[in-house]
């Protein structure tokens, strides 16, 4: 099976960084943005960068935008470029568009003419940061679903020392263990001090909880909640 | 400093070494702060213990500790790399 190939149009801090981070995971990248001394900067971090103007649908087309499965139209600021541009690319019979809106109104508008997802990385990024801030203990939270959660935690001073199976964590917490980070001090080549981390992925029953151990967990949000408490 | 309080410095961070290696993170914090008391230019005792600080999700403190380590030992890897990462800082961005 081919390799989902990716365009990304507007290159600024949000969508260079995405165009590069794609094209090192092994995915084919084009790159686009009006401005020439942007797209120099990118052309030996993606596979083509190419300066065009994102409103103008045969520049797109002769760029090779046809050719990618998924579009992200990281155009931010400028709501009216956003707009047209999303319109353009999906009357070229792009399959799937990603709009980075800013604004309610930008999302609704993206997603009347067509927008397949959008997405707000100021608004999901604060919202991180304020349960961090809320929740110390909670490192990292994913939504699964409106009850469901992913949820990376400190291990609880409860756990140290015992079983996944003795903690009760599944019986008694109806939560479960899908991998244990644990922090291992050595000293380097250079004869200074450092940790690692070593992850263990779908732990068994027998795996011991440590003290300084990460837990990545999936449960219910109130579960998850009381299992964390003292 | 003299010949004794050198040896004491390196006995208690042998001890705090010890610790840390072992994972005994609230002796190991002990011992480097004896090591300190005696000498607070020991960059090793100062990165250690952001390593700790850090790994207690303790990170004003830890970034405390590496910024220290770094005003006595500008090129400490260990100390810049971490210190970056907190601060989150991506040597790969522009």
């Amino acid at each position: 099976m081919a390799k989902t190939q990716f365009g990304v149009i507007g290159l600024g801090t949000f969508g260079s960084n995405l165009a590069k981070e794609l094209f090192k995971r092994g995915f084919p990248v084009l790159a686009i943005d009006n401005k020439d001394d942007i797209v120099n900067k990118i052309t030996s971090s993606v596979t083509q960068a190419i300066a065009a103007d994102a409103t103008d649908g045969k520049a797109l087309e002769d760029a090779g935008i046809k050719d990618c499965d998924t579009v992200i139209i990281a155009i931010g600021e400028d709501i009216e470029t956003s707009i047209l541009a999303t319109l353009v690319v999906k009357d070229l019979g792009i399959k799937n568009v990603i709009v980075k809106c800013i604004s309610q109104w930008h999302s609704k508008i993206a997603v009347k003419i067509g927008a397949d997802k959008v997405i707000y990385p100021e608004f999901e990024m604060a919202k991180k940061l304020a349960e961090s801030m809320v929740s110390p203990n909670i490192l990292e939270q994913i939504e699964f679903s409106k009850d469901f959660n992913l949820v990376e935690i400190v291990a609880p001073k409860k756990c140290w020392g015992k079983t996944i199976k003795d903690s009760g964590v599944r019986s008694k917490y109806g939560i479960n263990i899908i991998a244990i980070k644990r922090h291992i001090p050595f000293i380097n080549n250079d004869g200074q001090p450092d940790i690692e981390e070593k992850t263990n992925v779908v732990p068994g029953p027998e795996d011991e909880i440590l003290e300084n151990d990460i837990l990545v967990v999936v449960g219910k949000q109130d579960q998850i909640e009381k299992f964390n408490s003292k | 400093m003299d010949k004794t309080n050198k040896n004491q410095e390196s006995k208690i961070q042998e001890q705090a070494m010890f610790y840390f290696l072992n994972s005994k993170f609230d002796e190991a914090i002990e011992e480097f702060k004896k090591v300190l008391e005696i000498n607070p230019a020991n960059s090793d005792a100062l990165c250690s213990l952001g390593l700790i600080y850090e790994n207690r999700k303790m990170i004003e403190e830890a970034k405390k500790m590496y910024e220290k380590t770094l005003i006595i030992d500008k090129q400490n890897k260990v100390a810049t790399e971490h210190l970056n990462k907190l601060i989150g800082i991506n040597n790969e961005q522009d």
